[in-house]
């Protein structure tokens, strides 16, 4: 049975629906992330989760009770927000306490909680240090511990990591998973960024103009989205344009070579038009005879990424990328020579638009 | 509606009744000088009393001196102090503030003190000088408004960029100052202008004390001794007040400023 | 290279207008008001601050000042209060707003005029209180006494609160009682735990501010109550205009009496915006 449940939540603004029907269920425990470009509904989601949208229609259940009414100080739900919204006139100790002292725990709790949490953000001596006084990590960890010291059932993240720079933002993933997993405390995050949906997640729930277009495992949505915008949003992704040949075996002519896919292709007949899709890591350079797919161009440019070297091949009209390990051996072709991408037919995606 | 917001219109309205009680009373007093019917007979006889042109015409020609003379020494400062003297800013805002810290009843005490007949400039002894003291006077109790006007415009171009393009194609300073900058910061100029004209044309404290024929002395004569032409005066200063003021936001985009009285 | 007396001549008016027009002046008071009749220092002057009429100035004067702010204070915050977070349509606060600008501005000898209008003896609000069955003049009110001036005073003090007190709490950030809230606080725990104390300092600081206003004016008291409240700023009016003090070294002591006060509370109010302004930083 699912912990937290949103069953055909709708919200709508003025008349423009922001979130259209949309089904969740997170199980006790689990770390989901909403994934998606700016304005396709996730915070709103988050927000309804939380109580401070009421959807339009609906419900929200947690631990199988009813909230969709219910305000939000009553929910026991835990969020941190993207700009930390620490309390200006209260000490770090004060902020982390903040929750227990509403609910009207003894002094001697609320201290004793508060070291904990601090011992579990890494920040014992900032105790009795101002939000001004802490950096922007620093107040994300407080923001994080001032969340979870009240014991929420529910821990929600709005795009906490955005404001952060990069290098603070990594160690902050880590510690956000790690904390996570000790507690065991069901958790919600919202991001547009890919790389920490995949790196942190249980689950994502792609998000695209207020519905949820997949959801599942990172490793699901990474090598099997099933449209093109799950596909293209996550990762980096070649499409080419295809004609399906035969469907039973997979067979499909791309601008006149032939590929196979690996599995037969669904509602699909001979002569339709699909697009495949080809994650830049399972491409490479090789020759026609190593078994799989091949497809013959010529080579545009090279990239040197660090520990990748990106090869743009231009094959007919469509300009391929291939991401190749930089292993000392590697020596890339030139520009202009003849190059040919192999690839497996299990690494076909298929979508199923045009 | 919830109960908050039942609450907070309840406030509004209690508000709205305060400020508009004066104003609707003080309207309505205006109208019955002719008795038993409501009529303008009070404005008509305000308009056409010679004291009262000349009063106003005084305070407006001082009006006018103020902004011109106000603008001719806060712009320059504002441009220099920003393009390449940021550390007078300071200092300079500091002045600016003063007039707001000293009341205007001890700084005209000490114009009078400074500037009597027995002193190096004595400016109360003529007509002429207390004008010119007068006007003094008022730049002084403008200055902070202007400042801040003048200044926040010159924020919203580019003065460094606009200054050394001028200067490649050969302006001096002071071309680069009234064909460059000032256009550029007119709408500044003008919201402090109306503050300024809204602050002259009611002031009371300098002018009486310096004996000039303003419209605030004016006003006060005519309260002491007529019925219910003070109201129709105090009509007009509102509506010239609200004016002035309105106006004063069109040019300033959102900038609130007040005068201390 | 630019030599630097361009710019110099460029500020020299301001800095010239600035020393004869401010600062000289008040600083000829202040030493005005340590000197005796032949020019020698003294302290004489401030000790002869102490006498009963003198005293009793100042402390009307503070009292109209502190009532005022106060008022104006409560009712310009509540106002803003309302206006900025009471969930009210979009129009309501650029009105308000510029409203206060205005009425602000209004003040001195027609504000006077339009009060007397209003709550006089034969004022539009007295008479129709009076159709209600309430008759303020026989309860005891009387516009032309110490709560008459206050009343009029706050008609300028109300919107400067509002106005100066709009930013602070448009600064209150949504996140924080959205926080509070899933920290399980209510309403009032938040304003009473979070809001009210980041706001104090802004609040205090507003409320000196105008106290300093009120205490310095002097237009709207002398067109209302002429010389019958003796507030400082009417002695020191009277002392201008005719030296009912015989003496016009006190007058200068008078008048730095007043700068020490209203400077005060200035700078008090100065100190509060920098420390606001450093924990909402």
């Amino acid at each position: 049975m699912a912990f937290l449940k949103l069953s055909g939540i709708e919200k709508s603004f003025g008349g423009v629906a922001v979130v259209k029907s949309l089904d969740l269920s997170v199980e006790r425990g689990e770390f989901v992330t909403l994934l998606g470009p700016s304005g396709c509904g996730k915070t709103t989601t988050l927000r309804m989760i939380a109580g401070f949208e009421i959807p339009t229609a609906g419900e929200i259940r947690i631990d199988s009770r009813d909230v969709t009414y219910l305000r939000p100080n009553r929910r026991n739900i835990g969020m941190v927000f993207q700009a930390y919204a620490l309390f200006p006139n209260l000490t770090v100790a004060q902020n982390i306490g903040f929750g227990l002292k509403v609910a009207g725990r003894s002094a001697a709790e609320i201290k004793a909680r508060v070291e904990e949490m601090l011992a579990m953000i890494r920040l014992p001596d900032l105790a009795h240090r101002y939000p001004y006084q802490l950096s922007g990590g620093q107040q994300q960890r407080v923001s994080l511990a001032r969340a979870i010291a009240p014991s929420p059932q529910i821990l929600l993240l709005d795009e906490p990591l955005s404001a952060l720079d990069a290098r603070i933002r990594m160690t902050l993933r880590e510690e956000i998973r790690s904390l996570q997993r000790r507690l065991g405390v069901t958790t919600v995050f919202v991001t547009h960024d890919q790389e920490e949906a995949l790196s942190m997640s249980d689950r994502i729930a792609v998000m695209n103009q207020g519905r949820i277009e997949q959801a599942g495992t990172p490793g699901e949505i990474y090598n099997h989205p099933k449209t093109r915008f799950v596909a293209s949003f996550v990762g980096e992704l070649n499409t080419l344009q295809a004609e399906v040949a035969d469907p039973a075996t997979g067979a499909m002519t791309v601008g006149g070579a032939q590929v196979f896919a690996a599995l037969p292709i669904a509602d699909a007949r001979a002569g339709d038009r699909r697009a495949i899709a080809l994650r830049p890591e399972a491409v490479r350079p090789g020759a026609p005879g190593d078994g799989g797919n091949a497809l013959s161009g010529v080579l545009h440019d090279v990239t040197f990424l660090g520990p990748v070297v990106r090869l743009h091949v231009q094959i007919g009209e469509a300009r391929l990328v291939a991401d190749v390990f930089n292993s000392s051996g590697f020596a890339p072709p030139a520009q202009g020579e003849p190059v040919v991408l192999t690839f497996r037919r299990e690494d076909v995606i298929v979508l199923p638009q045009a | 509606m919830t109960r908050g917001r039942i609450l907070a219109w309840g406030i509004m309205l209690a508000g709205t009744l305060y400020y508009l009680a004066p104003l609707i009373a003080t309207f309505e007093f205006s109208l019955r000088m002719k008795r038993g019917v409501y009529s303008f007979e009070a404005y008509r006889v305000v308009f056409s009393n010679n004291q009262f042109q000349d009063a106003f015409l005084y305070s407006v020609v001082q009006a006018l001196a103020t902004i011109v003379v106000g603008a001719a020494i806060v712009a320059p400062t504002a441009y220099f102090v920003r393009l390449r003297l940021p550390r007078l800013r300071g200092l300079v805002e500091f002045i600016t503030l003063l007039p707001l810290v000293v009341p205007a009843i001890v700084l005209v005490f000490g114009y009078i003190k400074l500037f009597s007949s027995s002193s190096y400039l004595p400016l109360t002894s003529t007509s002429l000088g207390a004008d010119a003291l007068l006007m003094f006077g008022y730049v002084a109790l403008s200055l902070p408004y202007m400042y801040r006007a003048v200044d926040s415009s010159l924020s919203t171009i580019d003065v460094r960029t606009l200054t050394e393009a001028a200067e490649s194609l050969g302006a001096g300073t002071a071309t680069i100052l009234l064909r460059v900058i000032l256009p550029n910061i007119r709408s500044g100029i003008l919201s402090g202008a109306f503050v300024s004209f809204a602050i002259v044309i009611g002031e009371f404290t300098f002018a009486s004390l310096l004996d000039r024929p303003a419209f605030g002395p004016y006003l006060q004569l005519i309260g002491a001794s007529r019925a219910y032409e003070p109201s129709a005066l105090a009509m007009m200063a509102f509506a010239l007040t609200w004016g002035c003021m309105g106006l004063m936001q069109a040019f300033s985009g959102g900038a609130h400023q007040t005068a201390k009285r | 290279m630019r030599l630097p007396w361009r710019e110099g001549l460029g500020v020299a008016p301001f800095f010239v207008f600035a020393a004869l027009f401010l600062i000289v002046p008040t600083v000829s008071l202040l030493v005005g008001a340590f000197q005796d009749k032949d020019g020698g220092f003294t302290l004489d002057n401030i000790v002869r601050l102490w006498q009963p009429s003198i005293l009793n100035s100042y402390k009307l004067s503070i009292e109209i000042s502190v009532a005022s702010a106060l008022a104006g204070a409560l009712a310009g915050f509540v106002l803003a209060l309302a206006a900025l977070r009471g969930g009210l349509p979009g129009w309501v606060r650029p009105t308000l707003m510029t409203f206060s600008g205005v009425a602000s501005n209004f003040a001195g000898v027609p504000l006077a005029f339009a009060f007397m209008a209003t709550l006089g003896r034969l004022g539009f609000v007295t008479l129709a209180l009076r159709g209600l069955g309430v008759d303020i003049y026989a309860a005891g009110f009387n516009l032309f006494t110490f709560s008459g001036l206050t009343l009029t005073y706050c008609y300028f003090q109300i919107p400067l609160m509002t106005l100066v007190m709009a930013p602070a709490i448009e600064g209150l950030k949504r996140e924080w009682s959205e926080a509070a809230e899933t920290l399980g606080a209510s309403h009032l725990q938040y304003w009473r735990m979070v809001a009210l104390p980041v706001l104090w300092p802004s609040l205090a600081g507003a409320a000196l501010l105008l106290f300093a206003n009120a205490f310095g004016a002097v237009a709207t008291a002398y067109a209302l109550t002429g010389s019958f409240l003796n507030i400082t700023p009417i002695l020191l009016y009277a002392q201008i205009r005719g030296d009912v003090l015989h003496d016009p070294n006190l007058g200068y002591a008078l008048a730095l009496g007043m700068l020490v006060i209203t400077g005060a509370s200035n700078l008090g109010y100065l100190a509060l915006r920098a420390r606001s302004d450093r924990w909402l930083r």
